[in-house]
């Protein structure tokens, strides 16, 4: 082992190296990481979105989830069929950050619209699997760069981050964005340097979710052991804001099961619930994949849905 | 970082408070204490895994340290014999007890049952205290060396407990020898800017190592070995081979950096337990590069009392061309690669992985004998350039690591098997070699730009502007591509 010769200025010079490199990367990922990324572009447009919907209005319609419902909800299919039902729809907006679920729109919701008296009249919120709805580890990194703030703290490590490694990774995603941004500068980087990159991960990871689990008595936890105490918060925010939340199942090409405890924790949360797995004349040819609608999949169910919502849509606008 | 992994991983958030803490109590304590200070320190870290593994760490501590007082103030030759027996059994004892009584309970109940003599009821599950093999190695090095006299025996039990539980070596190593070790404990320690700034290189490099390169490779690693290996292609089994090269290089590397870096903080200079081996040009080199601690350790310990023994044995005759030294080197070397194999751990694989890597060391000595007999000369060997043997070397070590990672010796036949014989390209392969790439790349530039300079993996003698442009590279990375979930150190499980 050998040490280099250093005055005493060197030290120095080499953190200023790695300060200013972290910093310059923090800075160009702050400008034009709208541009990496629609999802960014998408999540630092919701200020302006709760602002547009404060002054709007009644009925001040939100959607709300993931990219299934940026997908499957088409608004001028939701418009026009409460018009021809002589419904004024008012103003609709979407918020879908993607790949997001119940634990992130919570703080969205809290931070975004409740706090700048922006809470739509009616929220419809859209999930495809139960991993949307239930409680699960929370992404601290991705919390604190987009969802969360420091006033949030004390609910956050308190109810969903436990253990200072999930509470670490939200203060430095709050911090710093290339953190808390990181799984979306892999996926960049892997798609531009990395070829076949996507469809080697997928085949890379469907084979390890189809291992065995190892033979030692761990178990993943069943569908019984969900909880939806996330969801529950989720549901008496909007009661407790005086607005109306409307869960809806959406569809999928192959179906699948529900677990009572979601009905439970909406109920729990004075939340009203529609049931969209299965919708008559709904076909694999309108689904993009496994979970998206296409667009015209996306016509036929909001068409569907409008109906079965008019009421809550009504009762919104009073 | 995770601070869900078991105990107070180094990767852990955990891990660093406590680090802090022990670090303000070591040196503001007055120099007579700085010893207890660190062994209390080593037990709460032990403790923070498994506290009833304290237990079993102070087995070694206290039967070693009473053998080898009775071992140094005996003449008799037998009952220093007997001394020395008396440690193996109890240290050798402990460890088969723990590591390796699931494995031959399972083998017996096997063989009970393809012979109609089956047992019901579930077996025994004896779970293995973490870094087991590590400190029973060091512990047993310490009552050989006095044994032989190449040390007097420490009079102080406290100096010798925290030689055996030294908390940054204590989990993975390196498997010191009390020989260097003990006078360090026993000495004045004092830190200099120079040992701060290396100790913070080391930890640097060894994060950077462990949290981006292995734990980047673990998810296209553990892909690759669920899948079943008769649907893989070839080229399948090879991204997967070289991926689990860096993965367990970068994650033992990264973890043995890490100790040397705390240690070089606490005062302490351990030993370096790996340098450059991926740039080795034969088995025996790679030997003397890779765990080196261990390797020393089987040669001191095992491979050169066989082969003296061996050699004792034999006259002076020829067989095959080879004089009879060599057929004693193939023996004990064999042999002593088949005890590494076990050391690691109790599937057949690793068995077959040792006899693997000790056919690989008898034919390059094989070679070596028969090269004077052919007359290839030094030079005209030397004209197959470095890179080729490197390159050539390289891939042997990963067809034993195939045979390393493998579920079993049946999917390590049939991945090898596909390996030469099945050369389709998928996108898992550019998958997996664009990751490397990305990853892995650099870091292996960096240490073939360090090889070159012969300066193992010690700060790097350049300017202070691409010293930072590095320890940058490094932090960025880090915080960037750091996998979202970090998998425990790849050595624990040894």
């Amino acid at each position: 082992m050998s040490s280099s010769t250093s005055g005493s200025k060197e030290p120095i010079r080499i953190v200023l190296i790695m300060v200013l490199a972290v910093s310059a990367c923090e800075g160009v990922v702050r400008l034009i990481g709208g541009s990496l990324s629609l999802n960014i572009r998408h999540i630092r447009a919701i200020p302006a979105i709760a602002t547009e919907l404060a002054g709007s209005p009644k009925p001040r319609t939100l959607f709300l989830g993931a990219s299934q419902i940026r997908l499957g909800i088409d608004l001028e299919a939701w418009r026009t069929g409460l018009a021809s039902l002589g419904i004024e729809p008012g103003t609709v907006r979407k918020v879908v950050p993607d790949d997001s679920w119940v634990s992130e729109w919570y703080y969205v919701v809290l931070n975004q619209f409740v706090e700048r008296r922006a809470v739509p009249d009616l929220a419809v919120v859209g999930f495809t699997s139960t991993d949307h709805v239930s409680d699960r580890k929370v992404r601290g990194g991705r919390s604190g760069a987009f969802y969360g703030k420091t006033g949030n703290i004390p609910e956050l490590f308190s109810q969903d981050l436990h253990g200072l490694a999930e509470q670490a990774d939200f203060l430095i995603g709050h911090a710093l964005l290339i953190y808390g941004f990181r799984d979306t500068l892999q996926k960049r980087v892997g798609d531009y340097f990395i070829p076949g990159y996507r469809r080697g991960a997928r085949q890379v990871n469907a084979w390890v979710r189809a291992a065995p689990a190892e033979a030692d008595g761990t178990e993943a936890p069943g569908r019984s052991e969900r909880t939806y105490g996330c969801l529950s918060r989720f549901a008496r925010l909007f009661r407790d804001h005086d607005a109306d939340l409307l869960m809806v199942a959406l569809p999928t090409p192959t179906g699948r099961e529900l677990d009572p405890g979601i009905r439970e924790a909406l109920e729990s949360g004075g939340a009203a619930f529609i049931d969209g797995r299965v919708v008559p004349g709904l076909g694999p040819e309108d689904f993009l994949d496994n979970v998206h609608l296409n667009e015209r999949g996306a016509e036929k169910f909001t068409k569907w849905l409008v109906p079965r919502a008019a009421r809550f849509v009504v009762e919104a606008s009073r | 970082m995770d601070g869900n992994i078991g105990g107070w991983s180094f990767t852990s958030l955990t891990f660093w408070p406590f680090l802090g803490l022990v670090l303000v109590a070591y040196w503001l304590a007055p120099s007579r204490c700085r010893n207890g200070v660190l062994l209390i320190g080593s037990y709460v870290f032990y403790a923070s895994w498994d506290w009833r593994f304290l237990a079993v760490l102070l087995v070694p501590t206290v039967s070693d340290f009473s053998v080898a007082r009775a071992i140094a103030k005996s003449d008799d030759a037998r009952r220093r014999r007997g001394l020395l027996g008396l440690s193996l059994l109890i240290d050798l004892g402990v460890l088969g007890f723990f590591k390796y009584n699931d494995f031959f309970i399972a083998q017996i109940a096997r063989a009970l049952e393809r012979w109609g003599l089956g047992f019901s009821g579930p077996a025994p599950r004896i779970f293995v205290p973490i870094g087991i093999s590590f400190f029973t190695l060091s512990s047993l090095s310490y009552v050989f060396d006095v044994y032989r006299r190449k040390m007097e025996p420490t009079r102080r039990l406290p100096d010798y407990a925290l030689f055996v539980a030294f908390f940054p070596k204590l989990i993975a190593g390196p498997i010191e020898r009390a020989r260097t070790f003990l006078p360090q404990i026993a000495g004045e320690r004092r830190v200099g800017w120079s040992d701060l700034r290396e100790g913070g290189w080391f930890v640097l490099q060894g994060l950077f190592a462990k949290l981006v390169v292995a734990d980047g490779m673990a998810q296209l690693v553990n892909g690759i070995y669920a899948a079943d290996p008769a649907l893989l292609s070839g080229l399948e089994c090879w991204t997967g081979a070289y991926a689990y090269a860096f993965q367990l290089y970068c994650d033992f590397w990264g973890y043995s950096a890490i100790a040397l870096g705390i240690s070089r903080w606490l005062g302490f200079r351990l030993m370096l337990n790996f340098r450059t081996p991926y740039f080795s040009r034969n088995p025996s080199e790679f030997w003397s590069r890779w765990h080196i601690s261990l390797s020393s350790w089987l040669r001191d310990y095992v491979f050169l009392p066989l082969d003296y023994l061996m050699l004792r044995r034999q006259g002076v005759r020829t067989w095959l061309g080879l004089r009879e030294d060599y057929w004693a080197y193939f023996g004990s070397v064999f042999a002593t690669m088949l005890v590494a194999g076990l050391w690691h751990g109790t599937g057949w694989t690793f068995m077959v992985w040792g006899a693997y890597f000790g056919l690989l060391l008898c034919f390059h000595r094989a070679f070596l004998g028969y090269r004077k007999l052919l007359g290839l000369s030094r030079s005209r060997l030397r004209r197959i350039s470095g890179p080729v043997r490197t390159l050539a070397l390289f891939n042997l070590v990963c067809v034993g690591w195939v045979i390393f990672r493998a579920g079993s010796v049946g999917q390590a036949a049939t991945m090898l098997t596909k390996m030469l014989t099945d050369f389709r390209m998928t996108s898992v392969v550019t998958y997996g070699l664009g990751l490397m790439g990305i990853l892995a790349g650099p870091f292996l530039f960096l240490e073939y730009a360090l090889s070159r300079r012969d300066e193992g993996t010690g700060l790097p003698r350049f300017s202070w502007a691409m010293r930072g442009a590095i320890y940058a590279y490094m932090v960025l990375m880090i915080i960037v591509f750091s996998a979202v979930r970090q998998n425990e150190f790849i050595y624990f499980r040894f």
